[in-house]
């Protein structure tokens, strides 16, 4: 039961409807479990003993590691279930993908190996509650917070389903404070809910699906195309990728509180960054903060030289472009990202200080050319992992950085293409300039719900009429 | 106690007060919700008030040609599927006579993809306007019970025939059931159900004020509303004369263009909708409107070579319906009508020269039908 869709929106209505008839809080939190589960099964129903395994191991392990006095048993019990976790990751992600590369190495050194194919199917939202039961067992083992108690509020934190698919990574230090008091949705987080409701389903359905249109076509076969059909092609693909993944994640927000619960905000105007550092403070916010604190400072972070600082970004960056996808795009775009932050790393430690420099990169004009810049180099990256082969990647992040020669295809844009451009630019620059949340819930009620209308009217009318499946369900 | 009851009043009021400053309070907090849902409320009705115009720029067979059907007295109506729609030619068959009655007023009510299931509750719905006569066109497609269409789950029943559908062939329900939950509650949200016809609305008035930008979409707009004017009309849409060659299946066939390929006889079985034709065939007894079923011909390579078994199985049913006497058939060659290939434009459905040899036959079948009676 995808979000964008009917079926989801009457799955929502009841789920609310029953919830807040309830008036014991254990009633409520029991049947937001099984509703939960039910929204999952409705994916795959068999994969749901895999999650109900994940909680009861991870649960079972919590309680353990509170329980044991000695500093090597809780060790043990941690170890035992972050190994245990990343196994079953590792198993159902990148197993084929493991066993299809050492047969290309054993060929490759003359071995005589019988092909075979090891085809497993990726259960939804694998890579996101895996995270999260780790978060969970580390963050019990640093004491940071207590073992829960109660099974059913572990398995309520793991398996919440506006967020169990594709996020945000929620940390049990940020959830599970919340089960231990009565949910309490008030006005407030109606309108809230509305509006992140409403608003990720725009962004989805209206914005990143009509792209996809466009970008679909393209990427299928670039050579077809001239140069600046494939950059307005880069251009639009970034637009539906941060329209797809945070309108999943909005959806996710609003629904939560209309259950009475804050989720992160996992997106902040990503595309305002004037360095890729900055980016990944604003993209998959939840992503990059549990690969600091669970991966990145564990290694050592920065404070064990330069040298070690670049090895862990690097390694840190290389496992999150794995995570992304078991394949070697996947990491060699991880692997990128990583490079990008050690160079601008090595930029900044390299001119902060020096006052004429200092002055000149908080000037506008400054930032403005580093908006420019990071988008472009980030735009190679997107070129690697949405290219359909190595030559079409090749030939597109040319295009994209400028050498174009050679290109002989037609010029191709629909004139919507554009406009709904001009929509996600209208969105980060009318919000993002400020620094702050959405400014749209600032507004006089009068004007949100003018907006809002209009949103509903658009993806409504404008919707495309195949479901498009949002791209990070393949994480 | 004066002063208690003073006190317990004053007290009582301002609970009161306070209630009345909460609920204030909560709506004024809402207001966005209020406005958002009043907005709505006001588009909703704007929308219902204009239904007509959506539709005439997406039209929609099963509730177009049921519409325009009901909208117009009848004297013989032609139900079926895809090969009724393209093989029956109104003007033609307009003027035979049946049962003492001169049947000037025809209609094809021929549905694309339609199922006996389907055929049942246009029937339903025609035996309302007191025909004259209805011909059912009848081929195996229709009553392969494998097959299962949505519109005639969203456009033609409603709530109370849901348990009769249910009890007719129960192994479709849970289908059948979550389709027309799903078409109710499309019906209920009219920016939803006519978003389409919205949409090309907004292209055509857009290509208007801006010429050009959305030209493709405007034309699809225009085409829109040219096949719904041809869905308001007895025979609906116009048959291509003359015919061009890609279609003749006899060109195709000869040009090695022709495909096998009919999915509509793929996992025949037979039994699932046999209780729905018995109800065509008692509905339309028990409303004293006589029924015609004509076995619909197909090409020679789709009866004796491609789906040949799902033929003879569909012939013995006939041959059974005939035995009992509870229904006129009529089962015509392609000798008899004079069809070849070339009045085929694919392995089932007629071109414009087939359907006016079958529309002069079938005229002149039901005029005999009628001597033979009287």
């Amino acid at each position: 039961m995808s979000f964008a869709s009917l079926t989801f929106i009457g799955f929502l209505a009841v789920v609310l409807l029953i919830y807040h008839l309830l008036r014991r809080r254990e009633h409520k939190y029991t049947f937001l479990l099984l509703a939960s589960w039910f929204f999952y099964a409705s994916w795959s129903p068999p994969l749901l003993a895999l999650l109900l395994f994940i909680t009861g191991l991870n649960f079972y392990a919590g309680a353990r590691i509170e329980q044991s006095t000695s500093p090597r048993a809780r060790k043990a019990w941690l170890w035992t279930a972050i190994v245990i976790d990343l196994c079953l990751l590792s198993f159902f992600k990148y197993a084929g993908f493991l066993v299809q590369n050492s047969l290309s190495v054993a060929h490759w050194l003359g071995w005589s190996m019988s092909d075979f194919t090891v085809s497993i199917v990726l259960p939804l939202g694998i890579s996101f509650y895996t995270f999260q039961a780790i978060s969970y067992t580390v963050d019990v083992y640093r004491g940071d917070i207590k073992a829960v108690g109660s099974f059913r509020d572990f398995a309520l934190f793991l398996s919440f389903f506006p967020q169990l698919i594709a996020g945000p990574i929620v940390r049990a230090s940020e959830f599970l404070p919340q089960l231990e008091t009565p949910p309490r949705v008030t006005a407030q987080h109606v309108v809230d809910g509305l509006h992140w409701i409403v608003l990720g389903f725009f962004k989805k359905v209206f914005l990143a699906d009509q792209l996809a249109i466009f970008v679909d076509m393209v990427f299928a076969d670039p050579g077809s195309f001239d140069a600046a059909t494939l950059r307005w092609a880069i251009v639009a693909y970034a637009a539906q990728i941060y329209c797809d993944f945070s309108g999943y994640s909005d959806i996710a927000i609003g629904c939560g509180k209309w259950l009475g619960f804050e989720l992160p905000i996992n997106f902040r105007f990503p595309y305002l960054s004037a360095s890729i550092t900055e980016f990944w403070q604003r993209w998959h916010i939840t992503l990059g903060s549990w690969l600091r604190d669970y991966l990145y400072i564990p290694l050592g972070g920065s404070r064990r030289g330069q040298f070690r600082t670049y090895f862990n970004l690097m390694l840190t960056f290389l496992l999150c472009g794995f995570w992304h996808g078991a394949s070697w795009t996947y990491a060699i775009w991880g692997a990128y990202n990583g490079l990008m932050l050690c160079v601008h790393r090595v930029f900044r430690l390299s001119v902060d200080g020096i006052g004429w420099l200092d002055r000149v990169r908080a000037s506008f004009a400054y930032r403005l050319g580093a908006i420019f810049v990071t988008f472009l180099f980030y735009g190679v990256g997107l070129v690697c992992v949405r290219s359909m082969s190595w030559p079409d990647a090749w030939l597109v992040g040319r295009t994209w950085l400028g050498f174009e020669a050679g290109l002989t295809g037609r010029f191709f844009l629909p004139y919507w293409v554009p406009m709904l451009l001009l929509l996600v630019l209208a969105g980060h620059l009318f919000s993002g300039l400020r620094a702050e949340g959405c400014r749209l819930l600032g507004m006089p009620p009068l004007v949100r719900a003018a907006c809002y209308t209009v949103a509903i009217v658009l993806l409504v009318v404008f919707a495309p009429t195949k479901n498009v499946p949002f791209i990070y369900f393949q994480f | 106690m004066t002063t208690d009851c003073t006190q317990g009043i004053s007290s009582h009021r301002m609970d009161g007060q306070k209630q009345t400053i909460w609920w204030r309070l909560r709506l004024t907090k809402l207001r966005v919700v209020i406005y958002l849902f009043l907005a709505l409320l006001v588009l909703e009705v704007a929308i219902r008030a204009q239904r007509d115009v959506w539709r005439s720029y997406e039209p929609i067979y099963y509730r177009d040609r049921l519409e325009a059907a009901c909208r117009q007295p009848l004297d013989a109506v032609f139900v079926g599927a895809s090969p009724v729609m393209s093989g029956i030619e109104t003007d033609i068959l307009s003027g035979f006579h049946y049962q003492g009655k001169t049947c000037s007023r025809v209609f094809n009510l021929g549905l694309p993809l339609a199922t006996t299931p389907d055929v049942f509750h246009v029937v339903e719905h025609v035996l309302a306007k007191k025909p004259a006569l209805i011909v059912y066109g009848i081929t195996p497609a229709d009553v392969n019970s494998s097959r299962r269409v949505p519109e005639g789950v969203h456009y033609l029943i409603d709530t109370s025939d849901v348990p009769r559908a249910v009890c007719y062939f129960p192994r479709r329900a849970p289908w059948l059931l979550g389709r027309f939950a799903g078409g109710a509650v499309r019906t209920w949200w009219a920016l939803y159900d006519n978003r389409e016809g919205i949409r090309r609305w907004l292209a055509e008035c857009f290509d208007g004020v801006c010429p050009g930008v959305c030209s493709d979409a405007a034309q699809e707009a225009r085409n829109g509303q040219a096949t719904y004017l041809c869905l308001q009309r007895p025979r609906g849409l116009e048959p291509t004369y003359p015919v061009p060659p890609r279609l003749r299946y006899s060109h195709l066939k000869a040009t090695g263009q022709a495909t096998d390929y009919f999915p509509f006889l793929d996992n025949f079985e037979i039994t699932g909708y046999l209780p729905y034709l018995d109800g065509i065939i008692d509905q339309c007894a028990e409303a004293g409107v006589p029924l015609v079923l004509v076995r619909f011909p197909g090409t020679e390579d789709l009866e004796n070579r491609v789906h040949r078994s799902e033929f003879a199985q569909f012939d013995l049913l006939l041959d059974k319906l005939e035995a009992e006497g509870r229904v006129r058939i009529l089962t015509p060659t392609r000798e008899e009508i004079g069809l070849t290939d070339a009045d085929f434009t694919d392995l089932i459905h007629l071109n414009a020269d087939g359907s006016r040899k079958f529309s002069i036959w079938l005229h002149d079948a039901l005029n005999e039908d009628d001597a033979v009676a009287r």
